[in-house]
């Protein structure tokens, strides 16, 4: 009992409480204020045995104050160290200039200073009340550990390509999910971000290019050992991601690597103290890029143009240009497009994270919560998120390790019933159009169309979807060196969704009688999917070090299955709109339901060996044997090895004083071999699906068969080498890694369209062989000069992917001719694009009549597609490589400027050699019903304007849309990704609040952009296309970091 | 205590190891059927026949006429207006679309032929039967490539991937012959009645046959086999071709081949597509020309052309053909939401041309299977779809009659049937004339009787006269504006036949990119 007295200052209070009368706790107070050691006029006993306890146990209960400055080796005060009573929660930070103050119950102790960038330091507390300390920075390199497949690595004996991020670095800036907070960070990892609604995040990441074609090119993501999604994890509950590039790292998850590996590393609580953590931000997001309308004068005389071109009467009289300009009945003489401007506006975003985390030695937990509300910049969007995890250590014995961890996340989503005819209508078919009337009708273009209907008044798509993962580990210490690790972990996820389209009537507002849109019956479509999927990993390890060997080897089992089900139902004519629920609709021939399960498993057996001799020459072999149900039996299983070597050229003698310069230099190689096994379920068999006919009147079933079978399909397998180098230098404040790898994938699973003399869909086959060879490189740098503080890094990457063969197949071309058209044939990059190149504009008659045309009727002001194979004439046949769509080269850049508790915080971010092509509306330069954008104002030819960027219009005649260089726009872009200005609050303020820690920030996302594309108002990771997408936004933050 | 720690830790592995499961990687799937466990009932045998009626056409036959010199393709950004623009080519869209749904209906066709054997039933007389109605529509699948493309790969077994990419076009002769061939196994293998109405019958086969032997240039042949199907007592006309498109007169004893459907289950949107847009903002898709509105008689017989027809241009619907207007919304018609049809440009009405982008751009709209019944769901129409009825055949008879030139009285009755159904009673032909009379005669009836079925696209093409009357703007109605005639022009539109290239379609260019044997049409 009496143990408690020394161990826990809390628990003594709790006791005081109750044993002491009110009178002596003012006595024992006002000694405190005193601020001297007094010794206790109290005895105390044990309440078990009566017996007294020595008054030096209360001594604790006396503060005194600890006062001191911390600095830097070169004698800076440091700012915002945390100075923690070791195993309290009693602590502090540092003010500007380093120093600190803190109350503490006695001279005993020991005092802990932390901050990032250095090590941290125990002090014994001193006698005296004041102290010095020095700090001294954090070299890093000899103690940083990289996650790797099933283990860790220290990160000086790496042989392999893996790249390495920490939770913190990659929380700088505020962002929703983990794509957005990883893209520009690493070399060799491109993520496009493609905005996407709140909860819908339209970003995809791609490690070392494009490796198959058609199929899954995702890389594949581990979170504490567990496959799951980038988008299930909480990004303030990342510990660190290691991206695992060449084949040597990825070649121990074998049939699932080929697209590298992501490993994610969640956080745990550290022995000590418990510390409280809120990180709450505010944010506003803006459509920042809004195409613009031709002004209406303009729009109206080019549309002239057109008509006259084609021989047409004038669209619009000059009586009725007049009309439009000088109107002030909007309502009935509407602008020709306002939608950008009426569609989107500012939305809100609220995050609030907070996380708890403590313990002993032999029990640790943390719990950490998040609350995001994230509403879409148009009606009828948002997004909630919800989300508890709780990590736990129990300490079983002294070889014995349990840990249970439990993640449960709740995403509640609404989004318009059928969101991308919105984006698509603000651009196609609505020109003209009243946004709404006074009373709330809607207008309508003259095909029958308003984006605002669309979005605010047909209906919402709503989800809920759980997603909840239980993870049990275990490790024993059999003897030492050897342990063995089981886990076990479930994934459950449950999707519910509810689809509502609303019955509606548009009415002519100046003719209610008419009818002008009608939506009869309201319907709903409600689903029910879930997936439950469990792992479970036994891994063996044994580690064993004599004289100068290092030697670690591990074996290990694994298995996952996968079991899926979905449930759909549908009525119609529900009594109004806002009866919602499934019984409500119809009891009619016109319910429908529909259901499907599905089953997968994969059953793995993988090893690694790791020998190390004398810290200088590394050799890593790993192997991998995979089964996969969605083959048969014959072509189930599969190997993949891999093998790599690093030599340590730093370690050798030779290098001698060249190690004051270059402290660290390591040169590795690797070479292995894995998988994919991205291919639907059941392909192997032969099905017939059911279909309905109708027979008298009555609904007859009938079952047809519709897709080809391919019973030998297998394994993607895709071989890569990887060489590189890390150096260190100058004590290492400055690192560069350097890396050049060569990816062949073959029997790529390629689903090639098939003659349709066939009368069956395709299914896929393993074809084709596609290569990707490049660089990466990163250079990061960390100085410090006086107050000012520095620390970044630069990564650029260069890629080059090449389809080498098709198995005498292709080349296949999609698209057509008035949207992007894709080649996918040898020697060509996967997708690239394809089309006519051109030669400027005809001219002359004369011009025209010695150039053969594409169609018949071409006319001076037309483009002038170039005859590639001078056969007289310009067809399909002139079409050639235009340009990629996937950038070549991919850059990024961090910087992180601190300065007397300021911090800034700069990412860049860019790509270069790729191409975009535009089309629909925005091609279209107003020849159809579309959005005309300003940019064709005045620019566009005419016998006076014969100089003139653009074609002649000619109403209803795509003859220069046609799918050319012209519309194909350089894609490349540098942009400044994020600035966040971080304050933190002086201790001394803080700790008047009782905080340890306060900082408080402002940030911007997408704030500048320099790219060929922001002359057509347009997002330069936008897809090619017609642009119908949840546009990229640019993000306004205000947030705080709490630590108590 | 360590003891029971230990313990603790290994059961827990153990519980561990006890998830792993012998049969991860033998999954079988349980939500579709696999061609294993199929063909084994005679059930297997009908569920399979079943499917390949879903091939048939549906609404789709609208093209046909749409397409042609009585039609036209209201949207102008659609793959149809650039047909009718001449503008197609071997990337068109329509032209794959045709193609792919055509083999995909013999896919289903071939592999029900190649397996019903498999099925162990004693019932074969029912496996017989299925095998014929199965042989009937790969046969309507081939009637439509043959007219389309000409040559065609012809394709009777399941074939695989790597015969699929050495096919060569078969001789459209040699289609025809298969066409021939199979109708007439066919109809020996089937049923003249059904107790199921929409199931393919041995008049089915033979009226098929006489329309592919009219297509084929065989006359003899089709008229044999027309009268083939006038033997079999089954079919009669319907007396009222008013109503013959109705819910009301479905499976009639005129219908000899139809594509079913019924609402919810399997419907189809035939009046959100052809309805005027008055009716529900339906939408036009093909409208009537003023080629077709003027080619009714007056109801004397003549030709409003005829300076003695009485016909008078500023009250031009009324003394008509009464077809005209059971085939046609004409402005002053009833529409099914009970208002006035009034297409007048600038009425202010939603059915105004020009009033909207899918309001009919001619004044006129389809009214054959526009039905009241489907004004609340636009969308969702029941209504069967005819594909051969026995007025064709009767005129099928009679065209191939006269082009065999064996002229008799029974090709002058044939026609009369069709002018003088009950509610249509044109006067009758009194006596045959010479060929050339009979030609224009038969052919004039086959365009005002079946307008908008779906053959007069292929009936241009047959007679060869589509460079004739094909080609120009396309006209709509005519009305008094200031006590003047004007006549509608569609706006931005001429029709174009290239005589030299578009009597056959072009073989799609994907399909000869996948395998190099296929020829193209000349002149693509």
């Amino acid at each position: 009992m009496h143990k408690i007295f020394t161990k826990s200052r809390l628990l003594v209070l709790l006791w005081l409480n109750a044993f002491i009368s009110p009178v002596n706790a003012q006595m024992f107070a006002l000694s405190k204020a005193n601020g001297t050691s007094q010794k206790a006029p109290y005895e105390f006993f044990d309440v078990k045995t009566n017996n007294a306890i020595p008054a030096t146990g209360f001594e604790k209960l006396i503060d005194v104050v600890v006062s001191g400055k911390v600095t830097s080796q070169n004698g800076e005060g440091l700012a915002g160290v945390t100075v923690i009573l070791k195993g309290t929660t009693t602590g502090t930070a540092t003010g500007a200039d380093g120093s600190f103050s803190l109350s503490i119950p006695g001279y005993k102790g020991t005092l802990q200073f932390s901050f990032v960038g250095f090590l941290t330091k125990e002090v014994p507390v001193p006698s005296s009340g004041n102290i010095q300390v020095i700090m001294e920075e954090d070299s890093r390199s000899l103690q940083d550990v990289v996650v790797v497949g099933y283990s860790t690595q220290k990160k000086v004996s790496m042989t392999s390509a893996v790249s390495q991020i920490k939770g913190e670095e990659l929380m700088r800036r505020p962002v929703s999910s983990v794509q957005q907070a990883l893209q520009g960070q690493l070399p060799g990892v491109t993520i496009i971000d493609r905005g996407g609604g709140p909860g819908k995040s339209n970003a995809f990441i791609r490690v070392r290019g494009i490796t198959t074609i058609g199929s899954n090119n995702n890389p594949l993501v581990m979170v504490d050992g567990v496959e799951q999604r980038l988008s299930d994890i909480n990004p303030d509950d990342i510990e660190s991601i290691s991206v695992l590039k060449d084949a040597s790292s990825t070649a121990i998850y074998g049939s699932r690597a080929a697209n590298g590996v992501v490993l994610i590393t969640t956080r745990r609580a550290k022995e000590g103290s418990v510390s409280v953590n809120y990180n709450g931000f505010l944010a506003r997001q803006q459509a920042i890029n809004n195409p613009q309308q031709m002004g209406t004068e303009d729009y109206m005389r080019l549309q002239n143009v057109a008509y006259r071109n084609v021989g047409l009467p004038l669209r619009f009289t000059e009586q009725q240009i007049q009309d439009y300009l000088t109107t002030t009945d909007r309502l009935k003489y509407p602008l020709p497009n306002t939608w950008f401007e009426t569609v989107y506006s500012p939305a809100p975003q609220m995050n609030h994270s907070l996380s708890v985390a403590g313990g002993s030695n032999t029990f640790k937990a943390r719990l950490s919560l998040r609350y995001q509300d994230q509403d879409g910049i148009l009606a009828n969007y948002n997004a909630k998120t919800s989300e508890i995890r709780v990590n736990t250590d129990f300490k079983v014995s002294p070889k014995i390790n349990v840990s249970t961890d439990v993640n449960y996340r709740l995403v509640n989503g609404v989004t318009p019933v059928n969101e991308n005819i919105v984006y698509d209508r603000m651009l196609h078919g609505s020109m003209w159009t009243t946004p709404k009337f006074p009373d709330g009708t809607y207008g309508l273009s003259n095909q029958g169309h308003n984006p605002l209907l669309y979005a605010e008044a047909a209906g919402t798509a709503k989800t809920i979807d759980d997603y909840i993962v239980g993870n049990i580990k275990g490790d024993w210490e059999i003897v030492k060196g050897l342990k063995f690790t089981t886990q076990f972990a479930s994934r459950i996820n449950l999707t519910t969704g509810k689809n509502f389209t609303n019955a509606y009537d548009v009415r002519d507002y100046y003719q209610p009688e008419i009818i002008r849109r009608t939506v009869p019956l309201s319907s709903l479509n409600e689903s029910r999917n879930s997936s439950r999927e469990y792992t479970l990993n036994n891994i063996l390890n044994y580690a064993t070090t004599f004289g100068k060997h290092d030697i670690n080897i591990l074996g290990g089992y694994s298995e996952i299955k996968n079991t899926g089900s979905s449930l759909g139902a549908f009525r119609q004519g529900f009594y109004s709109n806002d009866i919602q629920s499934i019984s409500q609709g119809a009891n009619d021939n016109t319910r429908n339901n529909s259901g499907g399960d599905s089953t997968w498993g994969l059953r793995s057996y993988f090893s690694r060996l790791n020998y190390t001799f004398a810290d200088k020459y590394l050799f890593e072999a790993n192997a991998r044997y995979d089964g996969s149900s969605r083959f048969l039996p014959e072509t189930r299983y599969s190997f993949f090895p891999s093998f790599s070597a690093g030599w340590r050229i730093s370690q050798e003698d030779f290098w001698g004083s060249l190690g004051d310069a270059i402290n660290e230099f390591k040169l590795r190689g690797s070479w292995g071999k894995t998988g994919n096994q991205a291919v639907n379920l059941y392909s192997y068999y032969g099905t017939l699906n059911l279909v309905n006919y109708t027979f008298s009147g009555v609904p007859t079933p009938g079952y047809v068969e519709q897709r080809l079978t391919n019973q030998n399909i297998t394994w993607e397998t895709t071989i890569q080498s990887n060489i590189g180098i890390d150096a260190q230098f100058l004590n290492n404040r400055i690192t560069f890694t350097a890396d050049y790898y060569n990816k062949r994938t073959e029997g790529i699973l390629l689903l090639l369209p098939i003659p349709a003399t066939i009368g069956l869909r395709p299914s896929a086959q393993n074809a084709g062989i596609v290569d990707n060879k490049g660089w990466e490189f990163l250079l990061g740098a960390r100085s410090k000069i006086g107050a000012l503080g520095y620390e970044g890094s630069i990564n650029f990457s260069i890629n080059q992917n090449n389809v080498a063969n098709l198995a005498g197949t292709g080349p296949y071309i999609s698209g057509s001719d008035i949207d992007p058209r894709y080649i996918i044939g040898e020697g060509y990059a996967i997708n690239s694009h394809w089309g006519y190149k051109t030669d400027g504009l005809f001219q002359t008659v004369e011009e025209i009549q010695k150039y053969p045309t594409l169609q018949a009727g071409t006319k001076p002001g037309d483009v002038k597609f170039v005859d590639m194979n001078k056969d007289g004439k310009i067809n399909a046949d002139d079409m050639t490589y235009l340009g990629t769509s996937f950038p070549k080269y991919t850059f990024g850049s961090s910087h992180n400027f601190s300065f007397n508790g300021f911090t800034l915080n700069l990412l860049f971010q860019g790509a270069a050699e790729v191409q975009t092509r535009l089309s629909g509306a925005l091609a279209e330069m107003g020849n159809q019903e579309g959005f005309t954008h300003k940019i064709y104002a005045d620019n566009y030819w005419t016998p006076e304007r014969t100089d003139a960027r653009f074609p002649r219009p000619a109403k209803f005649d795509l003859r220069n849309v046609s799918t050319s260089d012209r519309m194909l726009i350089n894609g490349s872009y540098f942009r400044l990704k994020n600035v966040q200005l971080l304050y933190q609050i002086p201790a001394e303020i803080a700790r008047k609040a009782y905080l340890r820690r306060a900082s408080v920030y402002v940030a911007g996302t997408n704030l500048l952009t320099f790219s060929k594309l922001n002359e057509w108002n347009l997002d330069p990771e936008a897809d090619s296309g017609r642009a119908q997408y949840y546009p990229q936004t640019a993000l306004y933050t205000m947030g705080i970091n709490l630590q108590f | 205590m360590k003891r029971i720690k230990y313990n603790i830790a290994l059961l827990l592995a153990a519980s561990m190891f006890h998830a792993c499961s012998k049969d991860l990687l033998n999954t079988t799937p349980n939500d579709r059927i696999s061609t294993d466990l199929f063909w084994k009932t005679e059930r297997d045998a009908t569920l399979a026949a079943n499917a390949v009626y879903t091939f048939l056409e549906g609404v789709n036959i609208f093209t046909w006429d749409g397409l042609s010199d009585i039609g036209h393709r209201n949207t102008l950004f659609s793959v149809e207006a650039s047909i009718e623009r001449g503008q197609l080519d071997a990337l068109n869209g329509k032209v794959f679309a045709e193609w792919d749904d055509a083999y995909t209906g013999i896919r289903a066709a071939n592999n029900f032929l190649a397996n019903a054997d498999l099925v162990k039933t004693s019932n074969a007389t029912l496996i017989n039967r299925l095998k014929g109605e199965v042989k009937v529509i790969r046969a309507y699948q081939y009637i439509k490539l043959a007219s389309l493309f000409g040559d065609v790969p012809l394709v009777t077994t399941t074939i695989s991937l790597e015969e699929g990419r050495k096919l060569t076009r078969t001789p459209v002769v040699q289609i025809w012959d298969f066409v021939s061939k199979e109708l007439t196994e066919a109809a020996d293998m089937l049923d003249k009645t059904s107790s199921e109405k929409g199931r393919v019958t041995k008049g089915a086969a033979l009226a098929l046959k006489a329309r592919a032997m009219l297509f084929a240039g065989r006359f003899t042949e089709a008229a044999a086999a027309a009268r083939q199907v006038m033997d079999l007592n089954v079919y009669s006309l319907y007396p009222a071709y008013e109503t013959l498109f109705s819910y009301a007169a479905e499976n009639n004893v005129e219908v000899i081949l139809d594509k079913q459907f019924i609402k919810d289950n399997y419907s189809n949107n035939v009046f959100s597509q052809m309805a005027p847009y008055s009716q529900r903002a339906s939408g036009s898709f093909y409208v009537p020309t003023k080629k077709l509105v003027d080619s009714y008689q007056m109801i004397n017989g003549r030709s409003i052309s005829d300076p003695a027809s009485g016909f008078d241009p500023r009250n031009p619907y009324v003394n008509r053909d009464p077809r005209l207007k059971y085939s046609i919304f004409v402005p002053g018609d009833v529409l099914p939401d009970g208002k006035i049809y009034n297409t007048r440009p600038n009425s202010n009405t939603a059915d105004a041309i020009g009033y909207s982008f899918i309001t009919t751009s001619t004044g006129f709209n389809v009214k054959k299977y526009i039905n009241k019944e489907d004004l609340a769901q636009p969308a969702n129409s029941g209504i069967n779809i005819i594909l051969l009825r026995y007025a064709e055949v009767l005129l099928t008879y009679a065209e191939a009659k006269i082009e065999a030139n064996q002229i008799d009285q029974t090709v002058v009755n044939a026609i009369n049937a069709v002018r003088q159904r009950k509610d249509v009673n044109m006067p009758a032909l009194s006596a045959p004339g010479s060929r050339e009379a009979m030609r224009e005669i038969v052919r004039h009836e086959r365009l005002v009787e079946l307008a908008f079925e779906g053959l007069r696209y292929f009936d241009l093409r047959r007679w060869r006269i589509a460079e004739n009357v094909l080609p120009g703007k396309v006209y709509g109605m005519t009305y008094l504006e200031n006590n003047n005639l004007v006549t509608v022009e569609v706006q931005a539109f001429e029709k174009l036949f290239n005589k030299d290239r578009d009597y056959l379609w072009p073989i799609p260019q994907r399909e000869r990119e996948l395998n190099p044997n296929l020829t193209q049409n000349p002149n693509w």
